[in-house]
């Protein structure tokens, strides 16, 4: 049976770029990524797609309310993982076997004491890690304003509501299924202090300071052994500069309507020059002690 | 108490009241029967598991958490096991949307999850996943006087000379409170269609036309995508591997073609259609106040081609 290997993030901390990564692992080095690509890594990937939970439960998402859904997730993640190996949606990478079943995952993590189930069906459907990618909030807020096509003080408003979630429209219907936020600290806190499944914490700031290295290193973590030549290789591909000109060529489907581009700047400490010493402020009042157990500076040198 | 409805060709005979359907005062014979009964915890013999359904030769059992179990034999028969703390119009709604198109997928009929409109006296079919806006296509359409056939269920007839028919799907449309809301059709705006949900039923309007309740023929099929915000919209006819790929991805249930072994039967369903029917990939922007500018380009698009 495949492993799964759950990828979790708060959005815009570098998730799709490490799916990214993977993709390049998986086609090897003769194939270039294509960003739209239907690769297990990409798009079978996302746990919040109706389809899949449609497919395993026959239900249209669109006429369950949202706590029955969140009921009925774990229990599709499982039938998922069971059937990943059939449906192709796992892949050997480097010189693990048997395959890796990616899936990425927004939501924070919270266990049922009804069902005794954690997001994920991960207590039962015994998954093998979790890889929780973080990134400096004040760098978050401003490229979630971008996604949203909201102001940067909403992204911040967001980043602190307990009660934030994607795809949390209640008068229609989005295109994901809702994934329950919490706020930004208590995200990382949740996925963090679990003890349902063992979590390697990436900073997105070191992924970028030494890609092919930070790659292989917590691939290694999960038990997942590539070689330096495949993490180079993949950290080549999936350069920031070379993502963005192929979305300027090819668009990029999971780019929200709202926003013009998804692989924006790629960069990490932009909030230095983007944000207004009370913006960042806020978001260190509400966050702090999370940041600085990351290792973000929050002195007042800012 | 029952009550005689017609949709996707077939009489239904129902103990259970089901609001989304156009109620007849027709006393034939039924094609579908709804019961109120027991549902034994596992069919017997069967031949396939899902999570929470399961089938065998002749029977289907489908179960829904907190609403009802439903038990589904020979395509024809249904019996409704209530949870005691049910919601009756959730169970109603399960009734006429997923256990209907199980029934239809078990008497062997090509299923396509769809919404349609009359153009010119033949159907129009707008394909596409759960939530990329079906239902609210249609229903703009109604309102520039494009009759609604189908909300959501479009069941196919292929004569054997390969001209398609549409059976009407009798059923009420449904839209959410937003789309209601931004569409102007509060005063149309129905019951909802389950606790829970800001989704209502939309009641007829006034003015409009008989439903019709006879196949139609099949004029084109148009298969829905998203295009950005700022994307321009796009029609482009599909090429013959991508028309197949249009049936087979679009059948009401994809997962139980596979399940049941039917994908023959959608392909040579695509096969024996494309002499006579156009289809297309529709990219066009998501959001309301882009709708009539989309739609003004459909409408230049069927004058154009024909199609």
């Amino acid at each position: 049976m495949s492993r799964t290997l759950w990828l979790a993030s708060y959005p815009k901390s570098g998730n799709t770029w490490f799916r990214l990564l993977m993709a390049k692992l998986d086609l090897g080095e003769e194939t270039d990524i294509n960003i739209n690509a239907i690769s297990p890594f990409l798009r079978n990937a996302i746990s919040s797609d109706r389809r899949a939970f449609e497919a395993a439960t026959l239900l249209d998402t669109t006429e369950l309310t949202f706590d029955e859904i969140d009921g009925l997730r774990p229990r599709v993640d499982r039938a998922l993982q069971n059937d990943a190996g059939i449906a192709g949606y796992d892949r050997p990478v480097g010189k693990s076997a048997p395959g890796i079943f990616l899936r990425k995952v927004h939501d924070a993590y919270s266990r049922s004491e009804d069902c005794g189930e954690g997001v994920g069906g991960v207590i039962r459907g015994g998954a093998s890690a979790a890889i929780l990618m973080v990134r400096d909030p004040r760098d978050v807020a401003i490229s979630l304003a971008h996604h949203n096509g909201s102001s940067i003080d909403d992204a911040i408003d967001m980043m602190a509501d307990p009660d934030a979630a994607l795809s949390g429209n209640r008068r229609g219907a989005a295109q994901q299924l809702r994934q329950r936020l919490l706020r930004w600290d208590m995200h990382c806190e949740s996925w963090m202090r679990q003890a349902d499944l063992p979590v390697h914490v990436l900073r997105y700031e070191d992924l970028l300071d030494d890609t092919a290295g930070r790659f292989r290193q917590t691939l290694a973590e999960c038990g997942v052994a590539i070689s330096e030549q495949q993490a180079d290789m993949a950290a080549t591909a999936a350069a920031f500069d070379r993502l963005r000109d192929k979305e300027r060529t090819t668009g990029f489907r999971e780019k929200p309507g709202r926003s013009t581009h998804f692989f924006r700047s790629g960069r990490a400490g932009e909030w230095r020059t983007r944000l207004t010493p009370a913006q960042a402020a806020r978001i260190v009042d509400a966050h702090g002690p999370m940041m600085r157990e990351l290792g973000y500076p929050v002195a007042n040198e800012e | 108490m029952t009550s005689t409805y017609s949709s996707c060709g077939l009489t239904i005979r129902s103990e259970i009241a089901l609001p989304g359907l156009v109620a007849l005062q027709d006393r034939a014979e039924p094609d579908l029967r709804f019961v109120r009964g027991t549902v034994p915890a596992a069919v017997q013999d069967a031949t396939y598991n899902g999570l929470n359904w399961q089938f065998s030769d002749r029977q289907f059992r489908l179960h829904v958490d907190g609403v009802a179990t439903f038990l589904l034999s020979d395509g024809r028969d249904v019996i409704v096991d209530s949870h005691p703390d049910c919601d009756p119009d959730a169970v109603a709604l399960f009734l006429t949307g997923t256990v209907l198109g199980i029934l239809l997928h078990q008497r062997g009929q090509v299923v396509l999850h769809a919404s349609a409109v009359l153009v010119d006296g033949r159907a129009v079919l707008f394909c596409g996943p759960s939530a990329i806006g079906k239902s609210t296509q249609s229903v703009a359409l109604s309102m520039r006087g494009f009759q609604v056939l189908c909300d959501d269920i479009c069941a196919l007839h292929i004569a054997a000379d390969g001209t398609p028919t549409v059976s009407p799907d009798g059923r009420r449309s449904k839209l959410w409170a937003e789309a209601i809301a931004k569409m102007d059709l509060s005063d149309r705006m129905g019951r909802r269609v389950r606790h829970g949900l800001e989704k209502h039923y939309l009641d007829d309007h006034p003015d409009s036309a008989e439903r019709p309740n006879q196949p139609v023929p099949l004029r084109s099929l148009y298969w829905l995508r998203n295009a950005g915000a700022t994307a321009d919209t796009d029609i482009r006819k599909l090429n013959v591997a991508d028309f197949a790929l249009l049936v087979q991805n679009n059948a009401y249930r994809p997962r139980l073609v596979h399940a049941m072994k039917q994908e023959g039967l959608y392909m040579r369903a695509a096969a024996a259609m494309m002499p006579h029917v156009a289809a297309y990939n529709f990219w066009r922007p998501r959001g309301f106040d882009q709708m009539d500018a989309v739609l003004d380009m459909l409408q230049d698009h069927w004058r154009n081609t024909g199609d």
